[in-house]
């Protein structure tokens, strides 16, 4: 009885083995990055993803979708945004459309003395790049804070979901 | 033990050392292994497993 069964045995214990082999190299193969410039793509409908967290707190924003495109609505600021970043990289460029009604807005970078870098969005069709070279990079990850002092109850500022984040070395 | 069992007890011993070395890789390189698998979550389903291992094995 025990002759038949080995080869069962041995069959889900390589199958094991060999599955949790496959999720270690699939884990490493995603930690290493060799190109010399990273892109993504954000998408506000979710504020969770595998690479970008925000923007959070959730409760500053608002997702409103349309048949042509989709915007977050800022209820309140600051809001945040923490990239994942897999190595070191020298410059970071956000890229993107913002509705402000001539408000001041500004994005900002946190900075290793944990103060933040800001630089002021000008116009609604926006890139700003930013030096990472003083940048805290806490578990792999870079934060990004909006800005808009003057926000108001009347205000009516939006973030196009287009934005684009390059990371480049 | 059975032949159920004894598959159990691999699985577990397998799931357990894997769990192990991504906790060191998190450890060595934070949000490496968290970015795809919740080690929490995967704790948990650890023990559910060793429980279910430890009643196969009487």
């Amino acid at each position: 009885m025990n002759l038949d069964k080995k080869p069962i045995i041995y069959f889900f214990r390589y199958l094991c083995l060999a599955l949790a082999l496959a999720l270690i190299l699939f884990v490493l193969s995603q930690a290493v990055f060799t190109g010399r410039t990273l892109i993504y793509n954000l998408d506000f409908s979710q504020s969770l993803s595998r690479d970008i967290v925000g923007w959070y707190p959730e409760s500053r924003v608002a997702q409103v979708s349309n048949s042509t495109n989709s915007t977050l609505n800022i209820l309140a600021e600051p809001i945040y945004l923490k990239i994942y970043s897999p190595v070191d990289f020298k410059t970071l460029t956000i890229s993107g459309q913002l509705h402000k009604n001539d408000q001041g807005a500004n994005l900002g970078l946190r900075q290793k003395d944990a103060s933040w870098f800001f630089q002021s969005i000008v116009s609604d069709d926006f890139r700003l790049d930013f030096d990472l070279s003083n940048a805290q990079i806490k578990r792999n990850q870079l934060e990004i804070i909006l800005s808009i002092p003057d926000l108001n109850d009347d205000s009516n500022i939006s973030l196009v979901n287009n934005w684009i984040i390059t990371l480049s070395r | 033990m059975n032949t159920f069992g004894i598959i159990i007890n691999d699985f577990f011993k397998t799931a357990f050392v894997t769990w192990l070395l991504l906790v060191i890789f998190e450890l060595l390189n934070p949000g490496m292994v968290q970015r795809f698998i919740n080690l929490e979550y995967y704790f948990y389903l650890l023990i559910l497993i060793f429980i279910l291992a430890q009643k196969l094995k009487k």
